[in-house]
């Protein structure tokens, strides 16, 4: 039992100091990460740089601070926005009735029949580049999953005896869903937002990767990885750093985010 | 009237890139001049016949066809298939090719050349007058849409067969660049049959005399296959051997992501690259067992060309002002790693007719920038520091539909800004550069252009060059208009003997320097890395790689 309870708070000690990169860049780190300096081009690790400089002779250690922010919220913003919308189409699957409820569910099909990241390239390529744009792309793209399971939720708790009772009582259908059945269909869909959070982090690094994501120079670990892929012969530096930096990130997330489904599914039971 | 320009390169943003490349690199004498680099290797005994090399190359043509096409890629994957009639040295002097010779009216608008009657086509055609005049006809008819070769040629009015092996070619006016435009791949000759077809089924496969043909064409994101031309016996005197080509055949394949094709070359996935970024010929110099070919490109310099007509840069002293105050030698130096050498003026120094005189007006001197800015006026400072007259910041859009050129937008922008000038840069799609381009909505734009001679300040300064929506897409986006430089033109382009026409362009480029009409950055430079196997590299006038001469030693 110890193990995986080490594993938990690395997780989350990594999540808080992430967390706190990101809300606070500031207090990382006094240097600009976007003041380019012609005279230190990959400068590798150590002296004035501690993970040395970029391409353009850019902090490296700034630009992963910084970076936090655009790099973690839109892959967290894109599982928010995936998370109310999928509820809210699962619930409306399960309790508009079977028309309803086919409409949706072949639509949901549709989307989830197209590979994903083609999806978001299409939703990009349309909205254009950018932060936002991004984020409603994996926001799509992941909608229907979300939107799957609060389903199943729903309509595996609509015949338990505590609903039917609620009903009983003369509840409205609106009520009996918002007090009864969402909050109990809510914890699986959680647990999936935690999990799929990695994922979606990767995904919006990816994004940047090909030059899909915020615009630069804003400091972005996918973008950052990129940009350094050309000087990978010269200088390891400004690949292995960023890269590491989204490992970690969604190592941590995973973890805590296993442990909470766990718990989840415990709970269910 | 007007000289080489590409007018018609609107519809696509890569082809204007791609154009504007072209066109630099495409008047080009340089030629097969810069000769091998570093790595080159003393061939180890005499050529061995046989074998296949496989190269890969950085970016396909969009059209194989270089009578339609203006790219760069057109121009290597073409020339293999097609000869021309005369042939340009790396010196830039012509000698015989498909024309055993010619001569040239006294009024300078009757070329007659006397052709090789021995040569035939792959597809099996006899090569005559009436195959040149055809190709002539071909690269002028409206509907080949010809995106370079036809301006490459605008002074021509018509040709004929006088014989079977005599053609006559008769100019609007005279033009002392028309050989050097029949030395280039875009005038290459191809098979009158073939001539006859579709636009889209050249842009895919073309017929010549050349040393290689190709059965299969070009194949969209693959590349191309070419096989040896037996019959091959009229190989210009300077390419340094006769008869067929060495290589049996040869594999090309796009390649288009530079770390991809380095990798690709010490992974042994191929023999050759071309068209490497510096990291790449940095990395590559020092491994064993590769060696790396490379020549400047002659022509203009890859600079910022700012606009002269509008905005703040029609200050020539903001102007003189970015030129002192930004070190570009360095910043070139350091971004491209020493790989490109540094610009000293609107062309390369291996053009032929490039002024040195002129050099010391391209130095870096701080102090001298803040007092121009000051003189003009510039004198304030806002919260962030940069300058400001009348209450206005001194910005300057940098208008760009390049990734390329990023990490050296990144770094010039940061030394404006301790020089308090604000560069805005906008990385804009295609179609929106082209829309402003002709508008004149920027402030500067960067591009190269690669010409084998000081004919090419022309198209870059020439009035009649200035990008509009009317004219569509060309060369001078400094937007340069100066009568003393017009008359300059008139004079060099009726100019017959070449000190004459030096003499006048080096004055052309004293009036350009005084206006600092251009801020030139560095010289391309073309690569050709390979296994040491490879032998016999060189490269073609225009800056190609010679694929002609190359034999493997194993």
């Amino acid at each position: 039992m110890t193990r995986p309870r080490i594993g938990l708070w690395l997780g989350l000690a990594v999540l808080a100091v992430l967390a706190a990169m990101a809300a606070f860049p500031g207090l990382f780190t006094g240097v600009d990460p976007d003041a380019a300096n012609v005279n230190a081009l990959l400068r590798p690790p150590g002296g004035g740089h501690w993970l040395g400089t970029d391409q353009n002779g850019r902090d490296l250690y700034a630009r992963i601070v910084y970076g936090a922010r655009p790099s973690l919220l839109i892959g967290a913003g894109a599982v928010a926005l995936a998370l109310v919308g999928g509820t809210l189409v699962g619930v409306a699957a399960a309790q508009l009735g079977r028309v309803a409820d086919q409409i949706i569910s072949r639509l949901l099909d549709v989307v989830l029949s197209v590979p994903g990241l083609l999806l978001v390239f299409l939703v990009v390529a349309v909205l254009g580049p950018g932060s936002s744009t991004a984020t409603i792309g994996l926001a799509v793209v992941s909608l229907p999953g979300f939107a799957r399971v609060a389903r199943a939720e729903v309509i595996s708790l609509r015949g338990r005896a505590y609903v039917e009772a609620a009903y009983g009582f003369g509840w409205s259908r609106p009520q009996v869903v918002l007090r009864h059945v969402l909050p109990n269909a809510l914890g699986p869909v959680l647990a999936l937002a935690t999990v799929s959070l990695g994922a979606m982090i990767v995904a919006s690094s990816s994004l940047s990767f090909v030059g899909l994501g915020p615009r630069p120079p804003t400091a972005e670990w996918g973008a950052m990885l990129a940009g350094s892929r050309e000087f990978l012969a010269l200088a390891w530096w400004p690949a292995a750093f960023p890269g590491a930096a989204i490992t970690l990130a969604v190592l941590a997330i995973t973890t805590v985010g296993r442990h909470l489904q766990r718990t989840v599914d415990g709970s269910t039971v | 009237m007007h000289s080489a320009t590409p007018r018609t390169r609107t519809h696509r943003p890569a082809a204007l890139a791609a154009g504007v490349t072209a066109l630099l690199t495409t008047l080009v004498t340089a030629c097969s001049a810069g000769g091998s680099g570093d790595g080159a290797t003393a061939a180890g005994g005499p050529p061995r016949d046989g074998g296949t090399l496989r190269l890969a190359v950085a970016k396909e043509p969009e059209c194989l066809d270089p009578h339609q096409s203006p790219t760069e890629a057109a121009r290597l994957l073409s020339r293999p298939i097609l000869d021309s009639l005369v042939h340009q040295t790396a010196k830039g002097a012509f000698e015989p090719w498909l024309a055993k010779s010619w001569t040239i009216s006294p009024d300078g608008r009757t070329y007659t050349f006397t052709l090789r009657d021995d040569v035939a086509f792959t597809d099996g055609a006899k090569f005559d007058a009436a195959a040149v005049v055809a190709n002539l006809n071909h690269v002028v008819a409206p509907a080949t849409k010809s995106l370079l070769a036809s301006s490459l040629i605008s002074a021509y009015k018509s040709a004929r067969a006088v014989d079977a092996h005599t053609a006559e070619v008769t100019l609007k006016q005279p033009d002392s660049g028309f050989l050097g435009a029949l030395a280039l791949p875009n005038l290459g000759i191809e098979s009158p049959a073939t001539l006859k077809g579709s636009a889209a089924a050249l842009c895919k496969k073309i017929v010549g005399t050349g040393p290689f043909r190709t059965t299969g064409g070009l194949v969209a994101q693959k590349g191309i296959d070419y096989t040896k031309n037996p019959a091959y016996d009229w190989a210009p005197k300077s390419a340094g051997h006769t008869g067929p080509a060495h290589l049996d055949g040869i594999k090309v394949q796009i390649v288009p992501d530079n770390a991809s094709r380095s990798g690709a070359l010490t992974s042994g996935q191929v023999d050759a690259a071309t068209g490497l970024d510096p990291t790449s010929t940095k990395t590559l110099a020092k491994t064993p067992g590769f060696a790396l070919h490379k020549t400047s490109f002659p022509g203009a310099n890859y600079s910022y060309w700012p606009n002269t007509a509008e905005g703040p840069l029609a200050d020539v002293s903001v102007r003189k002002a970015l030129r002192a105050g930004i070190d570009w030698s360095t910043i070139d130096q350091r971004v491209n790693f020493g790989q490109y050498p540094s610009a000293k003026g609107p062309l390369s120094t291996t053009t032929p007719g490039y002024d040195g005189s002129q050099a010391s007006a391209y130095a870096y001197d701080p102090a001298e920038a803040a007092r121009l800015l000051d003189a003009a006026g510039w004198t304030g400072r806002d919260a962030k520091g940069y300058r400001t007259k009348n209450g206005k910041r001194l910005r300057v859009e940098h208008l760009w539909s390049d990734p390329s050129v990023t990490n050296l937008a990144v770094q010039i922008q940061a030394a404006a800004k301790k020089l308090g000038v604000e560069f805005v840069e906008e990385n804009v799609d295609g179609g929106t550069f082209v829309k402003r381009l002709l508008a004149g909505d920027y402030d500067i734009i960067d591009t190269s252009f690669s010409s084998p001679g000081p004919d090419v300040l022309r198209v870059l300064f020439g009035k009649e060059n200035i990008p509009t929506p009317a004219r569509g897409v060309s060369n001078n986006m400094a937007r340069y208009d100066n009568p003393a430089v017009e008359q300059l033109f008139t004079q060099a382009r009726h100019a017959t003997d070449q000190k004459e026409q030096f003499r006048l362009y080096g004055e052309v480029q004293r009036h350009i320097t005084d206006d600092a009409a251009v801020l030139p950055i560095y010289s391309p430079v073309s690569t050709f890395a390979a296994r040491t196997a490879v032998q016999g590299t060189g490269f073609t006038a225009d800056g190609s790689a010679d694929l002609y001469s190359i034999w493997l030693a194993s």
